[in-house]
């Protein structure tokens, strides 16, 4: 088996887990999928360990992982993902079934008809607080890509949720506003 | 190239991606920020099944025990 070379490698992984799982949904819907995704993940990094650098970005790293993993299963089943894309908003809000809030229920529908690229775009500046150049090296693309993406989901989300202006507003939007450092 | 009327002298990647098209004021930022990590926090926090520590177990297990 492969050598353990990161001794604290077993927790950091299980710390990242509930973050790759999130990833995971907001890239395929179907929660299944996404937790194979998230398992298949696990078992690349632990046999790849030896390619991480210690003192980088664990979390970055294995997002990178899941990301190209969820890709390249997905050229394999051309066909099958098709049919993915077409029920991932039924099976986003589902999800939202979950929660009574009408809010989070309309925000998982509008988030689920964003084109995958937006969506993860989206998920890893605003969701996980990397930076720009972070998701642009994860995602292969180059940073202006990342912020015009980002960009475009935003305005598209707005238009669909109809917020316009401050009308729309709870009474603590403006500390968020301005405070929410993982959303620059 | 000219300094706008503010003089801005800042990088053109430290100003808003207003290239990339129409900028959302912050507030309106900052409330698709709030609902989009409050969508996420909720994946966050749900329960972890048993089959992902079960699988870091058995990826820390020396290979004869596996």
């Amino acid at each position: 088996m492969t050598a353990n070379v990161h001794p604290t490698l077993q927790q950091d992984l299980a710390a990242v887990v509930p973050n790759l799982r999130a990833f995971a949904r907001s890239l395929c819907g179907n929660p299944d999928q996404a937790d194979d995704l998230v398992q298949e993940t696990l078992i690349k990094a632990w046999k790849n360990q030896a390619s991480f650098a210690e003192g980088s970005n664990l979390k970055a790293w294995l997002f990178t992982i899941l990301r190209n993993t969820f890709l390249s299963e997905r050229r394999k089943r051309k066909r099958e993902v098709e049919d993915q894309d077409g029920v991932m908003a039924a099976q986003l809000s589902v999800h939202g079934a979950q929660s009574g809030h009408m809010d989070m229920i309309d925000f998982r529908k509008a988030f689920a008809t964003l084109p995958e690229e937006q969506r993860e775009a989206l998920v890893l500046i605003g969701a996980e607080g990397f930076s720009y150049e972070e998701a642009a090296l994860m995602c292969g693309c180059a940073v202006g890509t990342i912020k015009s993406r980002v960009n475009r989901a935003r305005v598209k989300l707005c238009e669909i949720l109809g917020v316009d202006g401050a009308d729309d507003f709870g009474p603590d939007h403006f500390a968020q506003a301005h405070t929410g450092a993982a959303f620059p | 190239m000219q300094a706008d009327a503010n003089g801005d002298a800042r990088p053109v990647t430290a100003v808003r991606a207003q290239a990339k098209g129409p900028a959302l004021p912050p507030e309106v930022q900052g409330q698709i920020g709030k609902q989009l990590r409050q969508v996420y926090g909720q994946l966050l926090s749900e329960p972890l099944p048993d089959k992902f520590s079960k699988l870091l177990d058995q990826l820390g297990k020396p290979e004869r025990e596996q």
